[in-house]
């Protein structure tokens, strides 16, 4: 086992944890715990058994495996990404307008005294 | 007949009223001052405290009860603040808007030539835009941006505003309904145009006298690069 190996192995179980932790303390839903921990172990198994993507690799004309780790890697960064976008500009939406709501509301109240 | 119009007149004349309204962020310094010599030429002020950190809320609300102070909970932004503080004037039936900072750079014995401004023209004016003077108290980078901005917006919407981002501007509630920005930023003084011009809305300029205070504070560079792109969006999209 390689040196990078050993560290994407280590990052893996990390992060494994790390989704655990959050669905035990009830920021993750059973649905995204699962998700995201599919994905850390699929991490962990292509570190250990790069080879058995070899077929996989052949098929899209990609000569190492680790290539189309990088490519899938980037394409999940690039969703997640665009995804966190949205998500952020909608809060901002929200809570944009929840602050000017009660504002107008402290001032209805001060007109109406 | 001359009679029965001079009665229909002193029945039911309703005069004008003017809000002014001014967004303040860690202003405690300046904005009690501020707003108590707006108070002299308008018929209400309205000061929006965007969450500030230090005690610009307390001290208005405890040394100013002619003043009425709203609080944003948390920090939103000039451009928001200005929003809630305008909507709020249209609320409490404002026919003209006043819009200034709350850092004492403007001079507020220029309020009254905004208002003859609306008042003054031939044609109806739907906005009046503050500008200052270009000389060399103005900071060289504000100078040379305001410049660039300002030719910017001239060749993509058709509208010569000689300072873009003067802060110093007033307009009619009923402009208002059509000028409504969605910026929450320091973009809202270029959007404002970018939307009278979009609604064909008559507007004329004033001369107002400015006071710089600290250069840290209000538009930067950054904020200048980030309004160029905006400007093409609003073009563009």
């Amino acid at each position: 086992m390689t040196n990078i190996q050993i560290i994407a192995l280590v990052f893996g179980f990390f992060m494994a944890y790390l989704s655990f932790l959050h669905y035990k303390r009830k920021t993750l839903s059973r649905y995204q715990f699962v998700l995201w921990e599919m994905l850390w172990f699929g991490l962990i198994a292509a570190t250990i058994l790069p080879d058995r993507f070899n077929f996989v690799t052949e098929r899209l004309g990609i000569i190492r495996a680790f290539d189309l780790f990088s490519i899938i890697a980037f394409v999940i960064v690039l969703f997640l990404s665009f995804y966190n976008y949205l998500a952020v500009t909608k809060l901002n939406k929200r809570l944009e307008n929840k602050v000017r709501e009660k504002t107008l509301e402290q001032f209805n109240q001060i007109i109406n005294k | 007949m001359l009679i029965y119009g001079l009665l229909y007149g002193l029945l039911f004349f309703k005069p004008m009223k003017t809000i002014a309204v001014i967004p303040a962020y860690n202003e405690c310094k300046t904005v009690l001052t501020v707003a108590q010599k707006v108070k002299n030429f308008v018929d209400q002020v309205l000061v929006v405290d965007d969450g500030s950190q230090d005690n610009t809320y307390e001290q208005l609300k405890h040394l100013a009860p002619n003043i009425i102070v709203l609080r944003h909970e948390i920090n939103l932004g000039k451009g928001a603040a200005l929003k809630t503080g305008c909507d709020a004037a249209v609320q409490a039936g404002a026919d003209y808007i006043v819009c200034l900072d709350a850092d004492s750079q403007h001079d507020p014995k220029s309020i009254p030539s905004f208002i003859k401004a609306f008042n003054n023209q031939n044609n109806q004016v739907d906005v009046v835009f503050g500008v200052r003077q270009f000389n060399n108290r103005m900071p060289f980078m504000m100078l040379m941006g305001n410049k660039a901005l300002s030719v910017m917006i001239n060749l993509l919407f058709h509208v010569l505003v000689h300072d873009t981002q003067s802060g110093f501007r007033a307009f009619t509630s009923q402009a208002y309904k059509m000028l409504r920005w969605k910026s929450n930023g320091y973009e809202v003084e270029t959007e404002i145009i970018v939307r009278m011009s979009q609604h064909e809305l008559q507007y004329t300029e004033v001369d107002i006298d400015t006071i710089y205070h600290d250069s840290y504070k209000g538009t930067t560079a950054l904020d200048g690069v980030k309004i160029f792109f905006q400007i093409l969006k609003w073009k563009l999209l």
